[in-house]
């Protein structure tokens, strides 16, 4: 009897180490061999969002790169109301090596521009394994809009995209007098990552780029969707609106000036958010309010802009004079109140059905990656990684993404939104994506 | 110099005057929580376009020649010196508000550091646990029940309210009388030293203009206004 007991654990023991064993490979993990011990320190995804990656686990990178700010005129034209800096002109950043190199494009996030902290790291990261790199402001950036949408109502990805060509076009043409490119690729995160692959597909009919690499980091795979998410944790939690966007700002500036006080005035360095609000024991959901009031202030500043060039009159009384001193604070006041969706219903399809007859299933539909799936699923130079916990993923979105790029997709176990992104290991992957594609491209 | 920025805010309290009688806009939604008292908006708008321009053509590219040719560890000396020096505005103030406590506190750190830190080159108060405050005359006031009064956006200096650039100008002339006291005529040297002080300041300082987009002026605003209340109830 004991025997039979005894032999009956040996063989279960036996038949759990196997399938510990073998499973992993039939499930193709080992495609991902270092996400077993992947040692990205925070495991919630909205403290991952909001402080990103404590320095200390931040890739080692060149502290001093030269980089220079240029700019581009893609509607020399165009009138722009003196309240956006910079006139006709779209401002773009450049790390050049010395020598020929490849050079890579970055695409920002929803309302990043071209130095926001994420592209410059990335940048330097990407100037470290020695390339030439450009950082180009999101599509969503009023400065964007207002000088280089050629529609000036962005959110239709391939429309988006188009418009990066255009102004990619031009930032190569300036560029090529004054260093030698080898050859292109592409990188882009969050909606940056989006519109990245529809670019991507643009150039794989156009080939003006004939990309080597496309690198995504944490797309929106539906801008639907994900705008979605956002706009319900903003009612979730700031269920008072911008009063409690309020509350939030003055009590986190109350802690963070007692946070600066408790740990003096000079040890402030550039992990300094990250300790301040490791100190501060922030709520998930103040967290998720951080997270939310900095989402509306891009869909505020994107609603306004667009509104306001395109004439469509839903913010902005058309023909509206603005000078330098004109009272902002009635439309600050009512853009705020402006959510994603609400741009996406009454400012883009409204745009988009009167221009090219769409539905709103239809805009939908083509505001994903999706609408290029067959494309992305045969295009081997295109990879993309994510967080299995990024909050702006709906149900099925990491599905569509394994299905959709194969072993080209990452799935890192934890990270938030963006979070991870200037994680060493993550950092790593990255250079070492595009120093193949540049090796392979020598060979 | 320091007589220059009085007269400067003078002049600019009284430009500022006309535009307090500024039609009052409609508003036929509820107020913005964000929104600020903000009278003299129109000349704080100018003045902020200004600053951008400024900041952009002249401060900048001074600053990024001192970051070419400064090294790092020179630079964070200079904003340490810097900073050192501000002890004696903070000590004042403390005194000012009769915190004995803090008082002590910033007297032990600015005697410590002005000698055993090489005139606050390095920091050794910190690391045996005495911490710096911040405290300007623009808080004593708030702390004896001044009010913080209209926003105010002072050229080349930035976001401030009447009351913190009232202490603002308080707080250099005091500086400059401890200064005559010590050195008397070569005062006149220490205020050569100002324009330095500003430059080490803005390389100490992350913020680019025009990149938070229309809203900008507002967020600025907002964000300034709500730093300082935190400031005085700390």
């Amino acid at each position: 009897m004991m025997q039979t007991v005894i032999s009956k654990i040996k063989t279960l023991t036996l038949f759990l180490w196997a399938a510990l064993f073998f499973l992993p490979r039939f499930l193709g993990a080992e495609s991902h061999p270092a996400l077993d011990n992947y040692s990205y320190p925070i495991k919630n995804p909205y403290l991952a969002t909001v402080v990103g990656t404590p320095v200390e686990d931040q890739a080692q990178l060149p502290e001093k790169i030269r980089l220079k700010v240029f700019n581009v005129q893609r509607f020399p034209d165009r009138t722009v109301p003196p309240i956006f800096w910079g006139g006709q002109s779209l401002h773009y950043t450049v790390a050049r090596q010395k020598g020929p190199a490849p050079l890579v494009f970055i695409i920002a996030g929803t309302g990043g521009n071209h130095f926001d902290s994420k592209v410059i790291f990335l940048m330097r990261a990407l100037y470290q394994a020695g390339f030439h790199t450009v950082g180009i402001s999101s599509p969503t950036h009023p400065s964007f809009i207002t000088t280089a949408s050629a529609s000036e109502m962005p959110g239709l990805p391939n429309q988006d995209a188009q418009d990066l060509t255009a102004v990619m076009q031009l930032i190569r043409r300036d560029l090529e007098k004054k260093i030698e490119i080898t050859s292109f690729g592409l990188m882009g995160y969050s909606l940056g990552a989006t519109q990245a692959a529809f670019v991507a597909e643009i150039d794989s009919r156009q080939k003006d780029f004939d990309f080597q690499h496309i690198y995504l980091i944490n797309p929106a795979v539906n801008l639907y969707t994900s705008a979605g998410i956002l706009d319900e944790l903003y009612l979730s939690a700031l269920p008072q609106g911008d009063q409690s966007i309020n509350n939030l700002v003055s009590s986190s500036l109350r802690d963070a000036v007692h946070y600066v006080h408790a740990s003096g005035r000079s040890p402030l360095g550039s992990d300094f958010l990250y300790r301040a609000i490791e100190q501060m024991h922030p709520s998930d959901v103040d967290l998720e309010g951080a997270i939310a009031t900095v989402f509306r202030l891009s869909s505020s500043n994107l609603s306004f802009t667009a509104d306001l060039m395109t004439g469509s009159g839903k913010i902005v009384e058309p023909g509206t004079q603005f000078k330098t001193g004109t009272n902002m604070d009635p439309y600050f006041n009512s853009s705020l109140q402006w959510s994603f969706l609400r741009y996406f219903d009454e400012l883009l399809l409204p745009f988009w059905k009167a221009r090219l007859d769409l539905s709103r299933k239809e805009l939908v539909s083509r505001a994903g990656l999706a609408h290029i799936q067959k494309f992305l699923k045969q295009s081997s130079n295109i990879q993309v990684v994510t967080n299995a916990d990024d909050l702006i993923l709906g149900p099925g979105d990491i599905d569509f993404l394994e299905k959709t790029f194969g072993d080209r997709a990452t799935i890192y176990p934890w990270g938030g939104h963006c979070g991870n992104l200037e994680f060493k290991e993550n950092i790593k992957k990255m250079q070492d994506a595009f120093l193949a594609s540049k090796a392979g491209e020598a060979s | 110099m320091k007589t220059f920025t009085w007269v400067f805010l003078m002049v600019l309290l009284n430009l500022s005057t006309p535009a307090l009688a500024q039609k009052v806009e409609i508003n036929d939604v509820r107020p913005n929580p964000l929104e600020r008292w903000d009278p003299i908006a129109p000349f704080n708008r100018h003045v902020y376009r200004f600053n951008a321009g400024f900041d952009h053509w002249v401060l900048m590219p001074v600053v990024r020649g001192y970051r070419f040719i400064v090294p790092t560890p020179v630079r964070k000396a200079a904003r340490n010196v810097f900073s050192n020096f501000d002890e004696v505005t903070v000590f004042t103030n403390c005194v000012l508000q009769l915190n004995f406590h803090k008082s002590i506190n910033t007297l032990g750190r600015f005697i410590i550091n002005s000698t055993v830190g090489i005139a606050g080159i390095w920091d050794p108060a910190s690391r045996i646990g005495i911490h710096g405050y911040d405290e300007d005359f623009g808080q004593t006031l708030g702390h004896y029940g001044v009010g913080a009064g209209p926003y105010l956006v002072i050229p080349i200096l930035g976001p401030s309210s009447l009351r913190a650039g009232t202490g603002l100008v308080a707080d250099r002339l005091m500086l400059w009388g401890v200064e005559t006291a010590i050195l008397g005529d070569l005062t006149i040297v220490l205020s050569a030293v100002f324009p330095v002080e500003v430059i080490v300041e803005r390389d100490g300082t992350a913020f680019r203009y025009g990149e938070l987009g229309p809203f900008e002026y507002e967020l600025v605003r907002y964000l300034y206004l709500e730093y300082r209340s935190a400031l005085l109830r700390e």
